[in-house]
């Protein structure tokens, strides 16, 4: 059977109502989950995997995949209105979003979001089409040194989410690569700042972090003096996103989407990082370059870019390899072998069908992804008009909820409780909390690597040097170091220019 | 779905009233929670999502799946073992969590003895395997390079505490290699996807893990079978039995998961678990989803089940005495 | 007080936490064990790498908030406002009692007055939409995590529902 006879077959399998409405059905679930705060696109297709076991096998993964698809999307939306980011990969969304909404765009930020979003989905899609096979190769080769010098380039990114003050910038970092290291050992099992608590043998939980950091100083500062902000009437919805805003964003999303392929492609890194990398570099060729971090709409557009670049493009090792990029893909991967199905290049001579059914599927998962947007944004953005004094108890609420469910602890509730008057007395002290969450997600990544190329090599430092792809990043590294201390010094020459504290 | 929400809305109203009452009711009164100590998507948490897919059929409340992960399974487990033993949390047993763990770690918060066990339910046979390109195409190959590099050989683990880090040592160590946790390097990942992977990719020499795990690999061609622990050749995998390697000893070393509630469990839970559990193992439906995932489903009497685990428990923990590998 | 002063104390008492963690914490938190292969694999590493930075950055900030140029900065900070800093310290004692509260009434029982006494405390004109709220969202979220997601939520001591 040649291609174009696979490819008919596929469309005649696709064409079935059943998969095309099981896919719909997954983008809005998705999209619900991921705009529940604690209920992350994972638990989301973890928990629609039991469903799809009674499925036809194609029906039961675009389920799956229209769930994945729909809750990177879906976490945006919290991120934007109530800065309490619905999953981690929409962490960064925050930083322009919710200024955005503050100052009563949040139906532009929204939209953008979604656009962004759809365009990065369109993108990874083509790519896990078109060239799965080549960059299922090159994320092959990235073994723990690769991933070391790749983590330590991506830690550069600290610099331009750090606000006006860099040293403070990385006083953040330091705290949060402090508090990814609470656990047990990776190499020899021992204990870490556990201090004979059992809950914090597992370390702590992104989440409850995530939420501490960002949703709950909001509130405290809030409570604190009630009467402010009330009485300021937010005008929402009747804004747009306009075409020269649009045209505007188009090289941050282009960026972005680029970014999320090649890092959704390489297993284990993940959306979060992805989409701060997309941030910073879309912020660093960015004439706006001033104005992120302060609602700036290109800043929303990279960073969800970069984020459902990625969901495409996990599937690349999945398909191509049989290796699962991250923990949904690896649900995804159950639920192809509870069919029978085992991913990987066997799957393309024997189930070519199937494979190009798939792949139909998931170009139309961006159609729908769309659509779902559209109207969840109409349903959504009246959360924006909500009195602050009814919004946030109703947050904090939610979050406790999703705190809690996020693995099923209410020791996870006091642990948001505690970042969040950490995050507060951040918040008056001029620290930026971004940087923090960033050394959170690449610190234990950086640490693990690092000991695992030591381990390969017994303790031999040229093994940093062993391939290509390291002396790139080592280079990248050294160029966007080199950047950042010029960029310093000029801002130095022109104190005029530079912000407040 | 109208039933389950009326059982369910019955079962509250029901409790409400037994609350204030203190009345006593037949167990199962109220959906039961079953614990699952690893991630959502895992070989585990995929094993219990299965078989609350066929239970409705056999318990007459629903049975809520949860993942409390962390710390290699020790966070969801030390809960369990510290749960009201009122029947209503019950696990899934497993062999990381319970006979690996409890071997390796002196700083776990419970132990094997933590635990009344309802049965065993599924057995995963164990594969070693290697990269074709790294040369080595038999156990032999193996133990003749570990020995002629020492130090030099790795193997990949989902982590400190986990089945496959022991398995490493425990294979080299029934093949003659004499004090194997200094003669290969163990190499601990996140997760036994991404240890495999490792092994694909070349930046770890081999691993012993679960069958499923390393099947798609194998049949690709990606992998290099070595060895297998079960009696029986296994389909699909061209490598010999431990048995046919004159190491039958190695048949100890096998996955399993199983049903297991906190060390109290009330007997009518208990009694009426097992019975549940014979029939799940009995049921087509079951056998054959698990069995997709290639596992085998056994029917293990609850003496069975004790023994088996601690049988296994008991190997591991000599090999670890022997070789020094307790955590502290 | 101004932030240049602000900043100084900030730096001074991230130096002091990061010694702290040097000399202390990291002694007595990590444990080492005995065989550690090699100096660069031991759990102690990265944790005592990472206090150094803090360290560094503590000192640097203090440092640049002392002699550092950038007087256009040195603005005056709100003073000190002592109603806000008793309702900020009632805030966290409301924290604390919400989580309290779980454990003895239930997640959603316990959420539904959180809803309420922080919409009073943040002295809500619109009483009747809080009282609605309170009233429906708990019971809204239980539904969706407990019902659809199938996750037991904590039920408490004194009512056993969920």
């Amino acid at each position: 059977m040649n291609a174009w006879d696979a490819a008919y077959w596929a469309f005649q399998t696709i064409a079935q109502p059943e998969a095309v409405a099981a896919l719909a059905l997954g983008v809005v679930i998705g999209v619900i989950v991921g705009a529940i705060p604690g209920m992350s696109a994972t638990m989301g297709v973890a928990l629609t995997l039991p469903f799809t076991f009674s499925m036809e096998p194609l029906v039961g993964i675009l389920l799956l995949l229209g769930v994945y698809k729909g809750g990177i999307f879906g976490g945006s939306i919290p991120a934007i209105l109530i800065k309490t980011p619905g999953t981690p990969a929409s962490s960064c969304t925050v930083l322009d979003g919710h200024p955005l909404a503050e100052r009563g765009e949040a139906g532009k930020a929204l939209e953008m979001a979604l656009y962004a979003s759809c365009i990065a989905d369109v993108i990874s899609n083509l790519a896990l089409i078109l060239f799965a096979a080549w960059l299922a190769a090159f994320a092959l080769s990235f073994g723990p040194p690769e991933f070391f010098t790749l983590i330590l380039f991506s830690l550069t990114i600290i610099a331009g989410v750090s606000g006006d003050s860099l040293t403070k910038g990385l006083i953040s970092a330091g705290f949060g690569l402090l508090a990814a290291t609470v656990g047990l050992d990776l190499v020899y099992g021992t204990d870490r700042f556990i201090f004979g608590q059992t809950e914090l043998m597992a370390g702590l939980n992104f989440i409850p972090v995530l939420i501490g950091l960002f949703a709950l100083p909001e509130i405290l500062a809030y409570l604190r003096r009630p009467t402010e902000g009330v009485g300021k009437v937010m005008d929402l919805g009747r804004h747009h996103v306009t075409w020269r805003e649009f045209r505007r964003c188009l090289r941050g999303i282009g960026l972005g989407s680029v970014i999320g392929v090649v890092m959704g492609a390489i297993p284990g890194i993940g959306g979060a990082p992805s989409a701060f990398l997309a941030y910073s570099e879309a912020r660093r060729i960015s004439p706006n370059r001033d104005r992120f971090g302060k609602g700036e709409l290109e800043g929303v557009a990279a960073s969800e870019a970069g984020n459902n670049g990625v969901a495409g493009a996990t599937l690349i090792p999945l398909l191509a390899l049989g290796v699962p990029g991250d923990v949904i893909t690896a649900v995804i991967l159950g639920a192809f072998m509870v069919h029978g199905l085992r991913p990987g290049p066997i799957m393309f001579q024997q189930n070519i069908i199937l494979v190009y059914a798939l792949f139909m599927g998931i170009l139309l998962s961006s159609v729908f992804l769309f659509i779902t947007g559209k109207i969840a944004i109409r349903a959504f953005r009246r959360v924006a008009d909500i009195p602050r004094s009814i919004l946030y108890p109703s947050v904090l609420a939610l979050c406790v909820f999703g705190a809690y469910a996020i693995n099923n602890t209410m020791f996870d509730v006091l642990v948001m409780f505690a970042t969040g008057v950490l995050g507060y007395f951040m918040m008056r002290t001029g620290i930026p909390a971004a940087p923090f969450l960033i050394a959170f997600i690449l610190g234990p990544m950086l640490e693990d690597n690092f000991r695992q190329a030591m381990l390969m090599s017994q303790g031999s430092f040229t093994i940093f040097l062993r391939s290509g792809i390291t002396w790139f990043f080592w280079a990248a590294t050294a160029l966007s170091i080199g950047l950042i201390v010029r960029r310093g010094l000029g801002r130095r020459r022109r104190p005029a220019t530079a912000g407040g504290d | 779905m109208t039933t389950r929400r009326a059982m369910l809305a019955a079962a509250a109203t029901a409790l409400l009233i037994a609350a204030g009452a203190g009345a006593e009711a037949a167990y199962p009164e109220r959906p039961i929670t079953l614990i699952v100590p690893y991630g959502a998507g895992g070989a585990t948490d995929i094993a219990a999502r299965n078989m609350t897919a066929v239970t409705p059929k056999y318990i007459p409340v629903p049975i809520l799946v949860v993942n409390k992960t962390g710390a290699g399974g020790a966070t969801g487990t030390a809960f369990v073992a510290n749960a009201a033993a009122d029947g209503y949390t019950m696990m899934v047993a497993r062999v990381g969590s319970h006979t690996v763990n409890p071997a390796m770690k002196a700083n776990l918060p419970y132990s094997i003895d933590d635990f009344r066990y309802v049965g065993v339910f599924e057995i995963n046979p164990v594969v070693c395997a290697t990269s074709p390109n790294s040369g080595i195409d038999s156990m032999e190959a193996l133990i003749a390079a570990v020995k002629a590099r020492p130090g030099e050989i790795t193997y990949s683990s989902s982590g400190v505490g986990s089945m496959l880090h022991l398995a490493g040592v425990l294979v080299l160590d029934a093949f003659g290699v004499e004090n194997a946790t200094q003669m290969v390097t163990h190499l601990p990942f996140r997760g036994g996807g991404e240890a495999a992977r490792q092994v694909v990719a070349g930046n770890a020499t081999f691993i012993c893990t679960n069958s499923s795990a390393l099947m798609g690999h194998i049949q690709s061609g990606a992998l290099k079978p070595l060895m297998v622990t079960t009696k029986e050749r296994l389909e699909g995998v061209d490598a010999p039995t431990a048995a046919e390697l004159g190491k039958p000893e190695l048949e100890v070393l096998v996955g399993w998961s199983g049903i297991a509630g906190p060390k109290d469990l009330v007997d009518e839970a208990y009694e009426a678990w097992v019975g549940w559990l014979g029939q799940i193992t009995k049921d087509a439906e079951f056998k054959e989803r698990m069995g997709a995932l290639g596992s085998i489903v056994v029917s293990m009497t609850p003496e069975e089940s004790v023994q088996f685990i601690r049988h296994q428990y008991e190997v591991f923990r000599a090999l670890v005495d022997k070789l020094g590998m307790r955590v502290e | 007080m101004t932030t240049r002063r602000r900043d100084l104390l900030l730096g001074i008492g991230v130096a002091a936490f990061a010694v702290l963690l040097l000399l202390v914490v990291i002694p007595l938190g990590v444990h080492v064990p005995k065989a550690v292969r090699a100096a660069v694999l031991s759990p102690d590493l990265w944790p005592r790498v990472i206090a150094g930075m803090l360290l560094l950055f503590g000192t640097v900030l203090a440092l640049q908030a002392r002699f550092g140029a950038g007087d256009e900065d040195d603005w005056q900070a709100p003073g000190f406002d002592p109603l806000a800093a008793l309702r900020f310290l009632a805030t966290l004692g409301l924290f604390l009692l919400y989580y309290w509260l779980v454990r003895r009434l239930g997640m959603v029982l316990a959420s539904s007055l959180a809803i309420l006494a922080f919409g009073l405390f943040g002295r809500t004109r619109h009483t009747l939409l809080l009282l609605a709220t309170a009233l429906v969202l708990p019971f809204l979220l239980w539904g969706f995590f407990y019902e659809i997601a199938g996750i037991p939520l904590p039920s408490g001591d004194w009512v056993s529902w969920p």
